[in-house]
């Protein structure tokens, strides 16, 4: 069996890996089992920790990653793939590669780019953490 | 303060800071109390919060000035940034107050003003002890914080997730403005005189190691939440999976 893991953005990059995904498992005569994981980033800011609890706050990141999640599953799904959803909060290049880990995959499919010109430009990109840090195969795609 | 004095320039980029530290999140406390709201309630939640929490640094900033002349006003106002330096630090809280996402406007409207009035009263007090009494500075420091508050909480939110220091950094800045304030009191103007700026620096970076040294010990005691422990899975059996999802038995040994 393979076993894949594709973290997702919502990004025009994101599903252009997922069309990827698609494609690749369609070559494979091998069952193919993918997970889905989108990352949170963390709220650390100071009046959040004052106003908001740690309860709606998960609740906040279950929403938002959930709306994330969705279109991406539904879109595994019409093609016939067998897909697990899984959320994650953090650091995304970690948390991605800390999935990779815990669920032993075979490879990473991945956009090259996430959401956010400006955000990509100023804190480099998660895509260059996890091939970094992966122990496993990472596909970038364009 | 002159232009050309470096103390101008150390100023302007402790308020930059401070408006980033405490404006930066306003617009995301205001999107998470409105959350549950139908759609246009929504919008027009959002929109009144943060015209609220502008609104409310202009009327606060005017009175500011004034205020801190006041009797132990500097020290309440330098305690109250010692507190949330420290808050800063900690992680985030179980229970206690909690801001609720109402489903009615009003509940919304409400938590949403309380809400807007603490942010404002800790980003001005910060705004004023950082500026010494320097209208300009005060006054650049309100400017500042629009567009912070407006546009800033995504650029905030990256940066403060990317580069933790940021975090650390400011606390120990809220320290240092909080220690320096509370010291220029006009209660201990008489007392505090004659030792002039070595004291005045002096509570400053007490302040700031307070601060740093509180807010360490306390966040590693509290337990670690759920939210930063490695692997919490949030996807839950509300996102719709395909029928039976294939479980994994891939070897252990991938060789």
């Amino acid at each position: 069996m393979l076993t894949l893991l594709l973290p997702v953005d919502g990004s025009e990059y994101s599903d252009r890996a997922l069309d990827y995904a698609i494609a690749r498992a369609a070559t494979t005569r091998d069952t193919v089992h993918a997970h889905v994981l989108t990352v949170q980033a963390p709220i650390v800011t100071v009046n959040v920790k004052l106003f908001v609890s740690q309860d709606s706050l998960q609740t906040y990141y279950r929403e938002e990653g959930t709306k994330i999640l969705e279109p991406a599953l539904a879109k595994l799904a019409a093609a016939g793939l067998s897909a697990e959803p899984h959320i994650g909060v953090g650091d995304a290049g970690k948390v991605v590669v800390d999935y990779a880990v815990e669920k032993a995959v075979d490879e990473i499919i991945m956009g090259s780019h996430g959401r956010g010109v400006l955000a990509g430009a100023l804190v480099g990109s998660v895509a260059q953490k996890v091939v970094h840090l992966s122990p496993v195969p990472v596909v970038l795609v364009k | 303060m002159e232009m050309s004095s470096p103390d101008f320039w150390i100023a302007l980029g402790q308020i930059i800071m401070i408006d980033i530290l405490l404006g930066g999140d306003n617009a995301v406390v205001i999107a998470l109390a409105s959350r549950r709201l139908p759609d246009a309630q929504r919008k027009k939640a959002i929109f009144w919060g943060i015209f609220g929490a502008v609104a409310l640094r202009v009327v606060l900033i005017f009175f500011a000035l004034q205020l801190l002349k006041i009797p132990f006003l500097k020290i309440i106002g330098g305690l109250l940034l010692l507190y949330i330096g420290i808050k800063l630090l900690m992680p985030q809280d179980d229970g206690g107050h909690d801001i609720d996402a109402s489903t009615h406007l009003f509940g919304a409207v409400k938590t949403i003003v309380i809400a807007d009035a603490v942010m404002s009263v800790d980003n001005v007090i910060g705004i004023a002890g950082a500026a010494k009494d320097h209208l300009g500075l005060v006054i650049f420091g309100l400017l500042f914080s629009i567009p912070i508050i407006i546009w800033g909480s995504r650029f905030v939110l990256t940066l403060m997730d990317r580069f933790p220091l940021v975090i650390v950094f400011g606390a120990a800045l809220l320290g240092w403005i909080g220690g320096g304030m509370i010291v220029d009191d006009v209660v201990l103007k008489d007392w505090a005189t004659p030792y002039g700026a070595p004291l005045h620096y002096g509570a400053a970076a007490a302040g700031a190691l307070f601060v740093v040294a509180v807010g360490k010990l306390l966040a590693r005691r509290a337990p670690v939440p759920a939210a930063h422990a490695p692997l919490v899975d949030l996807a839950s059996q509300d996102i719709a999976t395909p029928a039976e999802p294939t479980p994994i038995n891939k070897p252990s040994d991938p060789s």
